[in-house]
């Protein structure tokens, strides 16, 4: 029965000091009308020290009257007092809300996801699915049915033999089982065709498996058939296989652009300005107040940049900073061949961006033409050699009447 | 109230009916004999249940009515640590306890 313990301390209390010659008299009225005394403490005759709550000291007035004596409060403790002398502080009391505020939806929605036991599946691919099923960093934790979680998991994936969701706390731990390797290989020999990945001149046909559909320089288009995964036959019928191979065609990549001869041209202040927001489980927060550019003229550039705080265990946080880079514009002139040169530097650097690796660059060509007055088009042109087999499933019912076309063809 | 207690006193060194009743029912005896129950852990500390107030609170010596004996604790350091209606927590050096009679 003591004030210093913690609802003691929440609900405020005081310490007294009384002087007056009735004292026992004032003890005797306080327990008659149920205030409570603690630490009463003797000093000399005529006066006492004790603790009252709050709630007592305030029926004190007519008990010291009555009994001649007189109350003085020694020191004021407890929470109470402290939210009185703090009660100006308006932002500490905005931030002990916005603790309690945060507090409670990070402890009561999902801040993470561990994914276990996922093998060929990509972690990403089945967090997108696990938000298609309502689970998703930011989700309130109680609102999610494990259960119809994981039977919408179960039937989006055919690779996953089972999967377990456990949410504890604020954490959602996903295990997955997938398929063993021989379950899974009968569905690499699935009979199917290959075609072409882009137009082009075969040069060279490497087929290993299934039933060659074109020759040697031959020009095929974007989607036709190369080789085919249906074999017929007279002795054995249709037989389907699972046709591989590679098939090199002839490729070309072009780009045209036209460059005028009087341009402007960017001259760059060199003044620079950042904006960064911060991204949160989907909420943007914006670190400035303006998200704008403050110049006239400027280039921006945007980066953005995922990190994962306390090894995943909190979600990840993205920074997404734009720069404004303020220039100048500025008219100039140039030569046709200058334009040209430009132009063959650019687009060439853009076209080898699209051309894939594997792909062997044979020849570049740059055409030009003057076809404006005061402007040149300058083409480029990349011819390549590549593999441009890729596979396609065949379902066999339906195959069977495309299959008969590519015959008669 | 104030009869009863001098039927009390006439049967003093008799046992009354009603300690008869707490014996024979077995029952704790404060309540049905409506006396104090006082607990002390050495000498140290005392709690005392079931008082009707305080009469006198200094350092050396506390006295508490309770019905129907006045109970004077002498000692030193004497301090009260909590009052509440049902309960007195005392404690300090207790030396001596005395009951007496009201008169």
């Amino acid at each position: 029965m003591s004030g210093a313990d913690l609802l003691g301390y929440i609900r405020g209390y005081v310490a007294i000091c009384a002087e007056g010659r009735f004292l026992e008299r004032f003890l005797n009225i306080c327990m008659r009308r149920g205030i409570l005394l603690w630490d009463v403490k003797r000093r000399g005759d005529t006066r006492i020290d004790a603790c009252i709550s709050i709630k007592g000291f305030k029926e004190l007035r007519g008990i010291a009257k009555k009994t001649k004596s007189r109350v003085r409060i020694k020191s004021r403790h407890g929470l109470p007092f402290l939210i009185f002398r703090y009660r100006k502080r308006r932002f500490a009391a905005l931030g002990v809300i916005v603790f309690a505020v945060l507090l409670w939806y990070l402890s009561t929605h999902i801040m993470g996801i561990d994914i276990t036991g996922n093998e060929r599946l990509s972690n990403t691919d089945i967090e997108r699915e696990l938000k298609n099923a309502g689970l998703y960093r930011g989700a309130a934790a109680d609102k999610i049915e494990p259960r119809s979680v994981q039977n919408k998991m179960m039937t989006k994936f055919d690779d996953i033999a089972w999967i377990g969701v456990n949410i504890k706390g604020s954490r959602a731990y996903i295990e997955v089982r997938e398929r063993l390797d021989t379950e899974r290989f009968e569905e690499r020999d699935l009979p199917c065709n290959l075609i072409a990945a882009r137009d082009g001149v075969i040069r060279l046909l490497k087929v290993r498996s299934g039933q060659t559909a074109v020759k040697v320089n031959d020009m095929v288009e974007k989607g036709d058939l190369l080789v085919s995964g249906v074999m017929d036959s007279t002795k054995e019928g249709i037989r389907y296989a699972h046709s591989f191979g590679e098939v090199y065609a002839d490729t070309e990549y072009q780009k045209s652009r036209i460059y005028p001869l009087e341009y402007t041209e960017k001259v760059y202040t060199g003044e620079e300005t950042e904006r960064i927001s911060i991204t949160v489980l989907g909420k943007e927060l914006r670190l400035f107040l303006k998200d704008s550019a403050p110049y006239e003229y400027f280039d921006e550039a945007k980066t953005s940049a995922e990190y994962t705080v306390l090894g995943g265990k909190l979600p990840p946080v993205t920074v997404k900073r734009s720069s404004f880079a303020e220039y100048v514009p500025q008219k100039k002139n140039r030569t046709a061949a200058q334009a040209i040169d430009l132009g063959k530097a650019e687009l060439e650097a853009e076209l080898k961006k699209e051309i894939p690796r594997s792909a062997e660059i044979c020849k570049v060509s740059v055409t030009y033409s003057e076809a404006v007055e005061g402007s040149v088009e300058v083409t480029v042109k990349i011819l390549c050699n590549e593999n441009i087999a890729v596979q396609s499933a065949i379902d066999k019912i339906g195959n069977m009447n495309y299959n008969e076309e590519s015959e008669n063809t | 109230m104030k009869l009863k207690r001098e039927k009390q006193q006439t049967k003093a060194p008799k046992a009354t009916i009603r300690e008869r009743v707490a014996d024979s029912l077995d029952a704790s005896k404060e309540v049905i004999l409506d006396f104090a129950h006082l607990e002390f852990i050495g000498n140290r500390e005392v709690t005392v249940e079931n008082y009707k107030s305080i009469a006198e609170y200094t350092e050396k010596q506390i006295i508490v009515e309770t019905n129907p004996h006045r109970i004077k604790l002498c000692g030193s350091d004497l301090e009260i640590k909590s009052i509440a209606r049902e309960m007195l927590y005392i404690t300090g050096k207790i030396s001596a306890v005395e009951f007496k009679r009201e008169v």
